[in-house]
């Protein structure tokens, strides 16, 4: 796996440039090098003050109570708020709901987004830019302002209180769709006549030319999917009800939103590592693939 | 009629309850039982426990918990699930909103269950009568108290003996409390506060506070005679209420300035950064584990008099709900209010056990021998009103609770923020008279 | 160019799912709660506590969606490439992303406590005297919008760092050895090439500055004497607190029009400015 961005670019202005132009670049060679020292000493200096609230929920998380209200974060270590917070409840019960919840809603978004966007964008026939301002507009009709009327259809439709109702409004998205519309829009039609005059369906085109073009834009989309998703609080908590169908941001509730009492910062940084942490591992996992897959998606002008 | 009907169901219920003893006979009754957690900490934890013993000792009736968020999201996923027409059978909201329940048409009295039990009559004389206050309509009982709480003054012990005071006599009147605020109050070479006298929770779209304030003073937020249709925002004894909250921060300056978080004063109490505050015998167990240091409870400090609300959560009742399960509701909730599981609640989370024979128990008074601090609270009760029990509740509060900001932060002046406060609250209220 | 005669019959099946949620989930409740919802609107009108409502809102928009989508834009930049440094910078701008906004707000109201916050001298510093910055009406505003900022600009960050992969290389190149500087470069040839990112990523910022109002309900409740109190988070209060279904249909019809009419106004406008590469 390479690290180092000289590597990478120097790699592909060799690849990408006549001989002439090369020579001229090796002249800039060190000024870029020293700018890009001062880029990385910029993107770290832009980063600083968030990486105080990264470690301050972490250490928070194996600080005792008591030592955060008197401000002493570095002064001892407890894994009590961890045990406090696993017991107060079924985390198992808790990722298992959220990890069905959100990659069946995901698996399920990322067919019937990719399947409109490009019918959206590849194919042609007669009221496609209205459907297209049709699907556009929901993307300012935010699914939460609709909150009560939706919960009642569930009722109606007998969903209420199950994961699949829940992912229900969410499976037509408008954001999903335009995400990839501009990933199709980005292929030139060339690829789609050669595909059809070698006699492809529009299928045929889309799973094995197009798919592989728009591997980036899926995977943003997924990002914006789970992450959404994954802490969603407002819509869980009115479309579930018992114990067995409860999700993470939920169950984090019971002990971070205190109404009555002080406030535990221990146990609402340990509750949040504990709901962040699946994600986390799979953002880092997930930052590689989501990098080379732009690399590799050969998205060229 | 209806009530006679009832009354034979319960029982004939009770009696076929006790002829068939074998689980394997017996019926299962659901019910569903939704319930809010008021404070921080794995409260609902211990609710779920509970709930699990009740079960093992009734294997005739199934528990269905439903954990709701807080006060307020609970209360609108329960009228929710009521305007779809699956109404929980029994749950647990806040005492005052009796009234706005009413209105909304979601809840039924508890009169005729405890009508029905040979030993309603004696649990309910069981309750300390200022909790009943907020449950009753009419002389008829519509909820059960469950979870209790009154305002009580915390004082850091160790902060009076370095100051100079007297750690067993905290400030019993308001010019008392400022006089100790203002030795109190702590600050650095540069003139920095390093320790405020005192903090007074501002925020959060609360009035509890504030109708402690205007108790003292003398007066009451809500005509007691108006069936919870007039408010009184616009008196002496806001005005005066008003002035001292506004006096500890501006003109004494001993108080944090601007609008109080709720949730972080107990903190900064425990942090030591806060010499006295204001709040609810519920943070009790939270400051009991933070604070390093000693510290004492009193009541809220009297101006004309003692006075403080009470708070918290109650049973309900859910109209709509089946009435072939009312019995089993019965039993769950004459079980969640036993002297000796309120007792046990009590313990876990610091709210005042509501009935006055939780007291006798052993394990209460070895509680108590422990914690005096927990007595306070229940030695404040003779003094303790009903809370805001009106109509279109929240939207009154939060139009006190502006009225109160604007004056804190000097967007207004008293007089014009409790006159414009008063006109849009009888504007609200006008709809249900 | 005429493509081959796949219209409706391939369309049709491939936009039905989407249509069909769409219609249920959306358009269907926007209807309804547009027809059910009239008598709210005198109500809507006359409340005073509605009078600040849409100008609160506003405010909270101005300072989020440009300070969201610059910060996204400016870290994108900064970011790009395969350093170890970048790619930490990444990580832990991304972070408040991927917590739960609930937490997220949390953290602030303990970095932000007047009394025994652990930052209380920087922010003394920074303010010039102690201030209780969620409890005053001057700066509670600037400090949720700065929140709500903090929460999402690293999604934003993200969709740059893909449109800034779309570009292709040589194009920056080649003029950055015509010896066009690093700003004539970005202004002349990344950021018109970044169009159709920026176009999507405004719309996102303005929908995601209207609808993420978690963070409200831990922070400062819409007070102190409702200097945030925003439209969604008006509408949960009338709905859910107040009861007041007609009124909240009402304000939500009013969140819908507004919605609608920015969509309506800006999207042809922008759609005909941006570059597409492969036109």
């Amino acid at each position: 796996m390479e690290t180092s961005l000289g590597k990478t670019s120097s790699k592909q202005a060799t690849a990408g440039t006549p001989g002439f132009l090369a020579q001229k670049q090796q002249k800039k060679g060190i000024q870029s090098l020293i700018s890009s020292y001062i880029q990385d000493a910029l993107a770290i200096l832009l980063c600083l003050p968030l990486l105080v609230v990264m470690v301050l929920i972490v250490v928070a998380a194996f600080t005792p109570n008591t030592a955060i209200n008197r401000g002493q974060l570095f002064s001892a270590f407890t894994l009590e708020n961890f045990r406090i917070a696993l017991k107060s409840a079924n985390f198992g019960l808790l990722y298992w709901n959220t990890f069905l919840y959100t990659f069946g809603l995901l698996a399920v978004q990322l067919v019937t987004v990719t399947l409109a966007a490009f019918a959206l964008t590849r194919l042609r026939y007669r009221g496609r830019e209205t459907i297209f301002y049709l699907i556009f507009l929901q993307l300012f009709l935010p699914p939460v302002a609709l909150i009560l009327p939706n919960f009642f259809l569930l009722k109606r439709l007998q969903l209420a209180d199950t994961l699949v109702g829940l992912a229900l409004p969410y499976i037509a998205s408008a954001t999903g769709i335009f995400l990839l519309r501009q990933g199709f829009k980005s292929i030139p039609p060339e690829f789609d006549d050669a595909a059809y005059v070698d006699g492809a369906t529009p299928l045929q085109l889309l799973w094995y030319v197009h798919l592989p073009m728009i591997k980036p834009h899926l995977a943003a989309f997924s990002v914006v999917s789970l992450v959404y998703h994954w802490n969603e609080f407002l819509w869980p908590l009115i479309a579930t009800s018992s114990a067995s169908k409860r999700v993470l941001s939920v169950g984090l509730a019971s002990f971070t939103r205190s109404a009555e009492s002080g406030a535990e910062w221990g146990l609402i940084a340990a509750g949040t590592v504990l709901v962040a942490a699946p994600l986390a591992v799979l953002f880092i996992v997930f930052q590689d693939f989501f990098v080379r897959s732009f690399s590799q998606s050969g998205i060229k002008g | 009629m209806r009530a006679f009907s009832l009354k034979l169901t319960v029982l004939l219920g009770t009696a076929l309850g006790s002829l068939v003893f074998a689980p394997a006979f017996a019926q299962t009754t659901t019910i569903t039982f939704y319930y809010p957690v008021g404070v921080a900490g794995p409260l609902a934890r211990f609710i779920e426990t509970y709930v699990e013993e009740f079960e093992a000792q009734h294997p005739d009736i199934n528990v269905e918990t439903v954990f709701g968020g807080n006060y307020v999201e609970n209360q609108s996923k329960i009228v929710a699930a009521q305007r779809a027409g699956t109404p929980p059978d029994v749950a647990i909201l806040l005492s005052q909103e009796l009234r706005t329940l009413i209105s909304l048409d979601v809840v039924e009295s508890m009169q005729p269950l405890i009508d029905a039990d040979p030993e309603g009559e004696a649990m309910i004389a069981d309750f300390f009568p200022a909790f009943l206050l907020n449950s009753t309509l009419d002389g008829e009982v519509w909820s059960i108290p469950f979870q209790r709480s009154t305002p009580v003054l915390y004082y850091n012990k160790e902060a009076f003996v370095e100051a100079g005071l007297d750690p067993d006599s905290p400030p019993t009147t308001w010019e008392e409390l400022i006089k100790y605020a203002k030795k109190l109050t702590q600050r650095d070479a540069q003139g920095r506060v390093t320790r405020y006298g005192i903090a007074i929770p501002t925020g959060d779209r609360s009035t509890w506070l504030t109708e402690a304030l205007v108790m003292q003073a003398g007066g009451s937020l809500y005509d007691p005679n108006s069936d919870g249709k007039v408010v009184t925002i616009d008196t002496p004894a806001m005005r005066a209420a008003m002035q001292y909250v506004y006096d500890l921060q501006h003109t004494h300056e001993v108080s944090p300035k601007g609008v109080i978080a709720w949730g972080t004063v107990p903190n900064d109490f425990a942090a030591g950064n806060v010499a006295m505050i204001y709040h609810s015998t519920g943070s009790l167990g939270f400051i009991r584990q933070n604070a390093d240091f000693e510290f004492g409870t009193a009541f809220l400090p009297a101006n004309k008099q003692y006075g403080v609300p009470t708070g918290g959560g109650n049973f309900y009742l859910l109209k709509g709900s089946d009435p072939a399960k009312r019995e089993a509701v019965w039993t769950f909730t004459k079980w969640m209010t036993s002297p000796e599981l309120l007792a046990r609640w009590s313990i876990d989370s610091g709210y005042v056990a509501p009935r006055i024979s939780s007291w006798e128990l052993p394990t209460m008074k070895e509680y108590v021998a422990q914690y005096p601090q927990a007595l306070t609270a229940r030695e404040q009760l003779q003094y303790a009103q009903a809370e805001l029990p009106v109509y279109a509740l929240q939207e009154i509060k939060d139009i006190v609770s502006k009225a109160e900001q604007d004056i804190i932060l000097g967007n207004a002046k008293i007089e014009e923020a409790l006159a414009e406060a008063q006109r849009r609250a009888d504007q609200v209220l006008a709809a249900f008279r | 160019m005429k493509l081959k005669g796949y219209g409706w019959k391939t369309a049709g099946w491939m936009l039905a799912p989407t249509l069909f949620f769409l219609l249920l989930f959306t358009y269907g409740p926007a209807l309804y709660n547009i027809v059910t919802s009239t008598a709210g609107f005198t109500r809507l009108f006359s409340s005073p506590a509605n009078r600040n409502l849409l100008g609160v809102t506003l405010s909270y928009m101005t300072i989020v969606i440009p300070g969201a989508v610059l910060l996204g834009l400016g870290s994108a930049l900064l970011v790009d490439g395969r350093t170890p440094a970048r790619i930490l910078a990444r990580a832990v701008l991304f972070h408040p992303v991927i917590l739960p906004t609930v937490a997220f707000a949390a953290v602030w109201l303990y970095l932000l406590n007047p009394v025994s916050s652990p930052i209380r001298e920087i922010l003394e510093w920074f303010m010039g005297g102690r201030r209780n910055i969620l409890g005053s009406s001057t700066t509670a505003l600037w400090a949720v919008a700065l929140i709500g900022i903090l929460k999402q600009f690293g999604l934003y960050m993200l969709y740059f760092l893909a449109g800034l992969q779309g570009i292709p290389q040589e194009l920056k190149e080649a003029a950055w050895i015509d010896g066009a500087g690093r700003w004539k470069t970005f202004r002349h040839v990344v950021f018109p090439l970044l169009g159709p990112t920026l176009f999507f990523v405004a719309s996102t910022a303005l929908l995601d500055s209207l609808r993420n109002v978690d963070h409200i309900f831990v922070l400062t409740k819409g007070g102190p004497s409702d200097a945030t109190n925003i439209l969604l988070y008006r509408i949960f209060v009338l709905g859910f607190e107040y009861y007041d279904i007609p009124q909240a249909g009402a304000l939500t019809t009013v969140l819908l029009f507004i919605l609608t009419l920015t969509a309506l106004l800006t999207m042809p406008r922008i759609e005909r400015r941006v570059h597409y590469y492969g036109n």
